[in-house]
């Protein structure tokens, strides 16, 4: 294992980077070693699947670098949640299949709209989608992932969550300053690296957003808060 | 009449098989020291990966002394899990590798200092911007000093002092430094030996500058002489 | 021969079981150390293949607490793993102190030769 705080000189981007590698490793032998075995069309249909969630994965890392080093703008748009979450969980729900995990969406009534990228944040919750759904694959009765928003004070709270997995603020804490020097930084939630927490984050840095530990209808997850447009609501 | 019963911190240092459905731990605790208890009805279905005295944690249990050497625990509740170190695949090695040290090189009556010295490995391993190298060093290093086999680092065998100008070797047999040109240890490795058996924490010891360098230089030496020194 | 591998991710270990199969073995599948602990009670087993990185306890603490069974003392593992070579610093103590018989990185081994290599181990086994 790394020898993590010696000599290890990685900046942020770097770190994420080589998470995201190491998270690509695993889809890509899943499909090499499908392809060595696979018979029916129902396998080749696995490795669609597994190609594609992985290309979403490194396309949300390659948009949040783009944005970040300014070689592309941000779109930004009035955005209804509800619409994006929807979206997000048809992006994700290839993957759940496969793994045995349903997707389910619950959107609160008035939840304001937002003024903010729309490919970034859809980019962001299919990424953390991806950890999510392998979290609950890994438990011994797979069940949920849920894509949630609600109104809150502070703004518009969406995110992803799920009943058995419990992500506590420390481990989250913990994880962030590990990642990309550890194998497995939020090893007590799922195994691997979990880049899509962190390509996640990266995405909604873009916005000035970020990921905080949520509870929400007795669920437990990642969200992230986002601001409604004050000139929306007026219309 | 009952047994009367002990509640005391522990830390688990082995784990063994008995009978169909018996475990016996040995766990140290700064009371005791020692203590060899047989936790009935746990094998395998309730194995020791999710009882509640998990390895690399402090434990509070309560047992009642036996006829023999194995008392019999009675109960068992975590106080605190260092979780980190099984996240790292060095870091639980380390930790097994520190443990099995501890309990070859000691015996069954041990002073308190032992179980601390355990438990501030865990808190160290359970960091990971503390190197293993330096865990390692650091704990060698304290299994010399609690034993009484802290090496000479202040004079040479002569009693001359060690001037801050000159290299020296170190004379496992004299357990002592001597001044000798174009020797591997200067000044700066002498005085961080001094930091560690001085019997600072590896906390304090991983804030000075340029500790990942003096480790390295004196990992052969430290880790060499606890296992010319102390039996294993 | 009746393997136990302990893999954490179900697609991943659909594929191994299937090829470890036609090649002839029966295989029980844990996706965690806990779980496989439990199988090992509950069936004959000839071989371990273990991924160290899984979720919860490790494959080290599952190593060292299936060694502690004499039962199981003798049984050969595998680590079919996706830890780099270069980063397993306790491969001999892995090896000498619990019974660890090949350490394979996941990344560059096919399945096929994967199977090779058990199949291998098991020919050459006193």
């Amino acid at each position: 294992m790394r020898q993590t705080g010696v000599g290890v000189q990685l900046n942020q981007q770097e770190r994420l980077f080589l998470g995201l590698v190491e998270q690509l490793t695993r889809p890509l032998l899943a499909i090499s070693h499908l392809s060595e075995v696979a018979t029916m069309s129902e396998d080749w249909q696995t490795v669609r699947v597994l190609a594609n969630s992985s290309l979403r994965l490194a396309e949300g890392y390659a948009l949040s670098l783009r944005v970040h080093g300014k070689v592309a703008p941000l779109q930004l748009e009035p955005v209804t949640v509800s619409a994006l979450l929807y979206d997000a969980a048809e992006g994700i729900e290839p993957f759940a299949q496969r793994y045995g995990v349903s997707v389910e969406l619950n959107t609160g009534p008035r939840v304001q709209p937002v003024v903010a990228d729309r490919q970034v944040l859809q980019s962001a919750f299919e990424s953390l989608g991806q950890v999510f759904v392998l979290a609950q694959a890994e438990s011994e009765t797979p069940g949920s992932v849920y894509l949630m928003a609600h109104r809150s004070r502070h703004g518009a709270v969406a995110g992803l969550y799920s009943g058995s997995m419990q992500l506590g603020v420390e481990s989250l804490r913990r994880a962030r300053a590990v990642q990309g020097r550890a194998h497995q930084p939020l090893q007590q939630f799922v195994d691997g690296p979990a880049a899509g927490v962190f390509v996640a984050e990266s995405l909604l840095g873009t916005l000035s957003a970020r990921l905080h530990v949520a509870r929400y209808h007795n669920l437990s997850g990642l969200a992230t808060t986002l601001q409604p447009s004050q000139q929306l609501q007026l219309i | 009449m009952n047994a009367p019963q002990h509640v005391t911190d522990a830390i688990v240092l082995t784990r063994t098989d008995y009978g169909e459905a018996d475990r016996i731990l040995t766990l140290l605790t700064p009371t005791y020291g020692k203590v060899r208890l047989m936790a009935k009805g746990v094998r395998r279905v309730r194995s020791k990966l999710a009882g509640s005295i998990e390895l690399f944690s402090v434990t509070n249990v309560t047992f009642v002394k036996g006829r023999g050497d194995i008392g019999t625990l009675v109960s068992a509740r975590l106080q605190t899990y260092y979780g980190r170190i099984v996240q790292n695949i060095d870091r639980t090695m380390l930790g097994y590798e520190l443990i099995k040290q501890l309990h070859k090189v000691t015996e069954d009556e041990l002073e308190s200092d032992y179980f601390q010295l355990l438990e501030q490995a865990f808190i160290a391993l359970d960091d990971p911007t503390i190197s293993c190298d330096l865990i390692r060093v650091w704990f060698s290093a304290q299994l010399l000093r609690l034993s009484g086999h802290t090496p000479n680092l202040r004079t040479e065998p002569d009693g001359t002092k060690l001037a801050t100008t000159q290299r020296y070797e170190f004379s496992f047999d004299d357990r002592a430094f001597m001044a000798r040109p174009d020797a591997p240890y200067d000044a700066d490795v002498i005085k961080f030996l001094r930091l560690i058996f001085n019997g600072n924490i590896p906390h304090i010891l991983a804030r000075v500058e340029s500790n990942a360098e003096f480790v390295a230089r004196c990992q052969l030496l430290v880790v060499g002489l606890r296992r010319a020194t102390l039996r294993e | 021969m009746h393997i136990l591998l302990i893999e954490p991710d179900k697609l991943q270990a659909w594929a191994c079981v299937r090829a470890l199969e036609r090649a002839g073995h029966t295989v029980t599948h844990a996706t965690g150390a806990q779980s496989a602990v439990q199988l090992a009670d509950e069936h004959p087993l000839d071989l371990v293949i273990l991924e160290l990185q899984l979720p919860g306890h490790n494959g080290v603490e599952f190593l060292y607490e299936f060694r502690s069974y004499p039962e199981w003392l003798r049984i050969p593992i595998v680590l079919y793993t996706f830890t780099p070579p270069h980063e397993l610093t306790y491969a001999a103590t892995l090896q000498e102190e619990l019974g660890v018989r090949q350490i394979i990185y996941k990344p560059s081994t096919s399945l096929e030769v994967l199977c090779l290599r058990i199949q291998k181990l098991v020919s050459v086994a006193p």
